[in-house]
């Protein structure tokens, strides 16, 4: 009867601490997914390459640190020279990680190349 | 025995009250990373600051007036696309030496102007970002000139999935 109840408590204790588990694995996994969404990155990036052209002044070189972004794409299988592309036609900025990208315009009427090498981004302003 | 069933009534309300706390938790985490990463990263108010600085720049040499500028002087000049500052368009600047009375310009989306003067007073989520810029520079003549450089900017970037 003794031994019993001790079970039964056994029992109760342990489906407590495997739910409150579950419960704090799953609030890690979402803050984890979270912090590691790509469109992020994508927005972060394509904005600030865009200000640094309209801020740029014609003939400027600009390096720009780019590892992070860089080894998310390397672990998504993403060809390192398609995570940054220029638009000549509509002045857009165009950063894409995985299958979705994003696109942000600048205003000035440069011709801008961008070049990736060994983590770092090279942003050429020619007038 | 009386014991022991108050022992049992207070884990079952222990268990709910845990239960309550874990649900009070996770949903401040959740709301809080949400909130964190689907907040909207706008830059409009730089580019304004941008826009503002370059025709400022474009204008002026050495705090002197660059008198020459005609209509699209601004386009030829000062690497400006003539695109984006039509009507309809997300970029807008306007241009006024001594109050307007000398030279007045603007290009871009006129009703950012008056959009600017609303977003001032009422917090406008959507409303374009403005800048302005007063300068004195000098003209030709030595004489001190009043400029007024207004500026705003209305992108949002484009997501393409």
């Amino acid at each position: 009867m003794v031994n019993k109840k001790a079970e039964n408590i056994g029992l109760e204790e342990v489906m407590f601490i495997i739910l409150n588990l579950i419960f704090i694995f799953m609030l890690g996994v979402f803050v984890y997914s979270s912090g590691h969404r790509y469109f992020v990155y994508e927005e972060t990036y394509a904005k600030q390459i865009a200000l640094i052209i309209d801020n740029a002044k014609p003939d400027m070189v600009v390096l720009m640190n780019v590892n992070d972004i860089v080894d998310l794409s390397i672990k998504n299988n993403k060809n390192i020279n398609d995570i940054f592309k220029i638009d000549e036609k509509e002045k857009r900025v165009v950063v894409s990680i995985g299958e979705s990208n994003y696109a942000y315009q600048y205003f000035s009427n440069y011709n801008v190349s961008l070049q990736l090498n060994n983590g770092y981004l090279t942003i050429g302003i020619k007038k | 025995m009386i014991n022991n069933m108050n022992k049992k009534a207070s884990e079952k309300i222990l268990s709910l009250w845990w239960i309550l706390v874990l649900a009070v938790i996770g949903t401040v985490i959740v709301t809080a990373v949400g909130t964190y990463y689907s907040a909207a990263i706008n830059v409009n108010s730089i580019e304004a600051e941008i826009l503002a600085g370059r025709v400022l720049m474009c204008i002026s040499d050495n705090g002197y007036l660059i008198y020459d500028f005609n209509q699209s002087y601004f386009f030829n000049n000062c690497s400006l696309d003539r695109r984006f500052f039509e009507r309809g368009s997300n970029y807008f600047f306007k241009l006024s030496i001594n109050n307007g009375s000398d030279f007045n310009v603007s290009y871009g989306d006129a009703s950012n102007e008056a959009n600017c003067i609303i977003s001032e007073k009422v917090d406008a989520k959507f409303f374009a970002k403005c800048a302005y810029k007063k300068e004195n520079l000098i003209d030709r003549n030595g004489n001190n000139i009043k400029i007024f450089i207004l500026t705003s900017a209305n992108q949002i970037g484009r997501k393409n999935v």
